[in-house]
């Protein structure tokens, strides 16, 4: 008896392991999601482009019917040249805005300022790789000559 | 002792481990939060500037050829067509090899 439960937790384990790892294999097939180092949730990434806030907004437009298969909420705030990127769960939020120009370049910041975690762990890391990946893409599309930045950020987790 | 004593007892067991187990875990993640967050730190206080990089090397795509000046400047080598393309909804001047239009967003296709 004692022993049948083991095993059922065991299989529980393994089952819901395959199917998280299969999941994230699908999404990297897909080209949705790229292996990079966790830090990127707590960092900016600074885009230099010599796209315009409407060149990125129609790459980022045409991205979303995966993005929102994917549970991603997409609002545009063309007044303050931002991009917001959500997930329906509200376990995170990301921004994309135009900073301004430097050499000629239009400068654009993503970051994710609010996510949840639990136990110190972002509780939803895929969706907001995803996002991210999203809105790299986006940038190349519109300029393959884009240049990044990361940089560090200040950011408290509730 | 009876067999509801000793299943009882073992119901009681069983939850005071997964209690530990949980205690154990959550003092590890913690630990290994506040290592990420000191690491955070440590970087911080080092200021090194961050480095710029070409984002088409993040995706191993080939960015366009470039022409270094005697300046030094780098610009992208790019075909000049007889008359600049424009965009078919707003006709604003486009930027060669663009995807998008500037002014309006439209997709153009090549």
């Amino acid at each position: 008896m004692v022993w049948g439960i083991f095993a059922f937790v065991a299989i529980i384990a393994v089952v819901s392991y395959s199917y998280a790892s299969g999941k994230t294999k699908d999404l990297e097939k897909e080209g949705l999601f790229v292996k990079r180092d966790i830090s990127y949730i707590r960092q900016g990434t600074v885009f230099f482009t010599s796209g315009t806030y409407n060149e990125i907004e129609a790459a980022v437009k045409a991205t979303e019917p995966k993005l929102s298969q994917q549970g991603i909420i997409i609002k545009y705030f063309p007044n303050e040249q931002a991009i917001t990127l959500e997930s329906n769960h509200k376990a995170w939020i990301a921004l994309l805005e135009h900073k301004g120009t430097q050499d000629g370049k239009n400068v654009f910041m993503f970051s994710f300022p609010q996510w949840q975690t639990r136990n110190g762990v972002p509780t939803d890391p895929i969706k907001m790789n995803v996002a991210i990946t999203a809105i790299e893409k986006a940038m190349l599309a519109v300029d393959p000559q884009t240049a990044v930045e990361s940089h560090e950020l200040k950011i408290k987790t509730k | 002792m009876s067999y509801d004593a000793a299943m009882g007892l073992f119901a009681i067991g069983l939850f005071v481990i997964i209690i530990v187990i949980r205690v154990v875990v959550r003092k590890a993640a913690n630990k290994a939060s506040d290592a990420v967050r000191n690491k955070w730190v440590d970087h911080k206080e080092a200021k090194e500037p961050p480095q710029r990089m070409n984002l088409a090397d993040r995706y191993g795509v080939q960015p366009q050829a470039t022409n270094t000046s005697q300046s030094g400047r780098t610009t992208p080598v790019v075909s000049q067509p007889a008359s600049p393309k424009v965009c078919p909804q707003c006709g604003k001047e486009l930027r060669a090899g663009a995807q998008f239009c500037p002014s309006c967003g439209t997709k153009i296709g090549n």
